[in-house]
């Protein structure tokens, strides 16, 4: 065998090609998952980082100071934004509790109205959380049913 | 128009349990009690951002960006498919590492056909346009956030200012205010604001009233506001109640001057005592 | 040179003594010191010098697990303070409220010597504790806190791929990656056998849970046939609230929509909202706020008299 492919230069590569061939076995292997079961697999491939992740992260010291001044900037913000917004809130309360009070000195009757807790209280459908961009029919003029059930 | 709204508000009475025990003497005569209304049109849109929220947003986004997966496109364009191959024509694919060249921007580093060192940029193939295409093909175009009515400056339209909290005010006696109303016949509040609401615009208004109880008290002595911790004789009281408009117009048949205006401009308005008095019940957004 | 003496001597001072000291010390392996138990599981990794970036917060850029939050304007949130939190305060807050003590746990009356060290009575009228409900303040109003969605399939215990297939499904309707959820006992009539795969869930918060919001009352609900809502005697009392989607249902999200072929099965799937109110009626007036319907009757009211 070696004295013949050392001597018929012909004959080798078909030998080596025979060799490099991938057996039938071999090659079912790869292929025997089903359409199923491959995707079941891309579908676990989305939920992994494998082969996805993108490269680390690395800030200069400067970039650093940038990026935590941001952070810090927007953090302040933010604080500003909630007492703000909480001591609005507590002007709106104190203001209901007095409006209250006092009503109950005036007139009993409007009070016990006033103060009882609405039961199975809904807010109404109609109204939407804001969009960015306004709908096509920005107002609706006509009104369907007549608001008299109060 | 305002008998109507009469009838509908009489109505409303004969039902109410609470109208017989009007015969029990209070504390103050009803005639100096009066319901007001906060009648409000809450936003259509998002509130404007400031510059530094659009920049942190656009910053923190493209952080995002930056250190987002790879896009799985196998999982969306099945393999061999024509909307895969669309897919794959559409993305501008990145330079790759060659043997023996020198590359300025450092040496390409691709995983999956995405340059990990920057933010991948997924582009969605667009489909060509044509008239046969249904509503839910096409493009969207949003429609623009400012209104005819804000060119025109039409501060009686609803249609204004739509990323920001209106009010409904009226001018009443020379001065403007919110709308109040008188509570003689009734014995409940909300309803005798938003009956009161109907005789003064009409039938045409959907409210919701937020609730029953009053979100502030307005107190007057001798015509001139008073602080609301003020008690004694002779004082007019406007309790504030609360609702939103949700759909329909306040239409005054009478000559009433009306304004549906924010925060900002109803301060131009109204007295500098009105406004101290409510400002907290007016939204800043 | 070897002397053993002088180096026990030195050591009996230095050495702590641990359990395992005495044999150190060349004394019989017997002590009287209980040994100790570690209650606080150490995270070695945590200890090790390597990879310090990893010991920083998650909000450090230099984390490798580092990943921004706030990469928008949140308009479900902002519409929350700026419009729902002002009038859920006036609709909650009432004049002269006070503390309402739930039930508690009660003493025993001592007239058996077996009452002591005997665990507490239970409450009365009640299986469990209930909450104290406290006066409604501009600090206490209700807000949404964290939606739990859990996804138990069924068909999991026969064919495994279900319950990877819906993790799958969670992460593409909601953005976020689920975990797995395994059956924790045998279940013999159900054919369950414990550390099964049995489904997927996760917890969302701030902007994914807003966008998971708007997405199910914007697009979802209005499009499935002949909904009514959400029930209205869902609750746990304590002011959270839980509602279910069919696998029909689950259809209608726009990221299962337009990949059809690619979900020839879906899976129905529990929310739990919730939410800082302190009664399940408070919680349904602020879920309706974000547009979430509900039906039916309500404990104490008739379902005509609840005003939409």
């Amino acid at each position: 065998m070696l004295t013949q492919t050392t001597q018929g230069s012909l004959k080798q590569p078909t030998l080596q090609l025979l060799r490099g061939l991938r057996t039938k076995s071999k090659n079912s292997r790869v292929a025997t998952v089903s359409a199923a079961t491959q995707r079941i697999i891309t579908g676990l491939s989305v939920l992994s980082g494998r082969k996805k992740y993108p490269r680390i992260l690395k800030l200069s010291n400067e970039d650093l100071i940038r990026h935590d001044t941001i952070q810090a900037a927007w953090a302040q913000y933010q604080r500003d934004i909630r007492t703000d917004r909480q001591s609005v809130l507590d002007k709106q309360y104190d203001s209901i509790i007095n409006a209250m009070e006092d009503l109950k000195i005036t007139n009993m009757e409007l009070f016990k109205i006033a103060n009882k807790k609405e039961k199975g209280k809904r807010f109404p459908l109609d109204a939407r959380i804001p969009v960015d961009f306004p709908p096509n029919k920005v107002w609706h003029y006509e009104v369907k049913a007549p608001a008299e059930k109060k | 128009m305002a008998s109507r709204g009469l009838l509908t508000f009489q109505r409303c009475l004969s039902t109410s349990p609470a109208t017989t025990s009007a015969t029990s003497a209070p504390a103050v005569p009803l005639s100096t009690i009066r319901s007001t209304l906060l009648l409000t049109r809450t936003p259509v849109v998002t509130p404007e951002l400031t510059p530094f929220e659009t920049h942190f947003y656009n910053y923190q986004s493209e952080l995002e960006r930056r250190l987002m997966w790879t896009f799985p496109q196998y999982f969306y364009y099945k393999k061999g498919s024509l909307s895969e191959r669309r897919f794959v024509k559409a993305q501008k694919g990145p330079v790759s590492k060659q043997p023996g060249v020198f590359f300025k921007k450092g040496i390409p580093d691709i995983v999956h056909n995405r340059e990990r060192r920057e933010k991948q940029e997924v582009i969605i193939p667009k489909s060509e346009e044509d008239e046969s295409m249904s509503d839910f093909n096409r493009a969207v175009v949003p429609n623009s956030r400012t209104t005819k009515a804000d060119e025109d400056n039409d501060i009686k339209s609803l249609e204004r200012a739509l990323h920001r909290s209106l009010y409904l005010i009226v001018k009443e006696n020379g001065s403007w205010k919110l709308p109040s109303f008188a509570v003689e016949d009734s014995s409940n509040l909300h309803r005798a604001a938003e009956s009161g609401l109907r005789s003064l615009g009409g039938e045409q208004i959907n409210t919701w009233t937020v609730a029953r109880s009053p979100a502030a008290v307005l107190k007057y002595q001798n015509g001139k506001l008073v602080a609301p911790e003020t008690q004694g004789e002779g004082l007019q009281r406007e309790y504030v109640i609360k609702s939103r408009i949700l759909s329909g117009l306040f239409a005054p048949e009478k000559a009433t001057e009306f304004a549906w205006l924010n925060r900002e401009e109803i301060e131009q308005k109204v007295s500098p005592e009105y406004f101290q008095a409510t400002e907290f019940l007016f939204s800043k957004v | 040179m070897f002397s053993p003496k002088p180096t026990a001597s030195l050591s009996v001072a230095a050495l702590r003594q641990f359990t395992t000291s005495a044999v150190a010390l060349g004394k019989p392996g017997c002590n009287t010191i209980k040994p100790v138990h570690h209650r606080v599981k150490i995270n070695k990794n945590k200890l090790s010098h390597r990879f310090p970036e990893l010991n920083l917060s998650k909000n450090d850029i230099r984390n490798p697990a580092f990943k921004p939050t706030s990469t928008y304007q949140d308009r479900v949130e902002e519409h929350y303070h700026n419009t729902i939190a002002s009038d859920l305060l006036l609709i909650n807050a009432q004049e002269g409220e006070f503390t309402q003590f739930g039930k508690k746990r009660r003493e025993w009356d001592g007239s058996s010597p077996y009452h002591l060290n005997r665990s507490l009575r239970k409450p009365q009228g009640s299986e469990a504790e209930t909450l104290d409900i406290k006066p409604h303040t501009a600090s206490n109003i209700p807000k949404i806190e964290a939606i739990h969605i859990n996804c138990y399939v069924e068909s999991a215990k026969d064919n495994a791929n279900h319950a990877l297939n819906s993790l799958v499904q969670i992460q593409q309707i909601t953005g976020v990656k689920p975990k797995p959820i395994f059956a924790k006992t045998n279940v013999i009539h159900w054919r369950v056998r414990a550390g099964f795969q049995m489904g997927a869930r996760v917890t969302l918060k701030g902007r994914p849970m807003n966008q998971f919001l708007s997405t199910l009352t914007d697009i979802v609900l209005p499009r499935i046939r002949e909904y009514k809502g959400i029930s209205n005697k869902s609750g746990d009392r304590t002011g959270n609230i839980q509602f279910g989607l069919t696998p029909d249902d689950i259809r209608y999200f726009p990221e299962i929509e337009s990949n059809q072929d690619l979900w020839p099965k879906t899976y129905g799937m529990h929310f739990n909202v919730v939410t800082s109110a302190q009664t399940d009626a408070e919680a349904r007036t602020l879920l309706s706020a974000y547009g979430l319907p509900f039906h039916g009757s309500e404990k104490g009211t008739k379902p005509e008299n609840i005003e939409y």
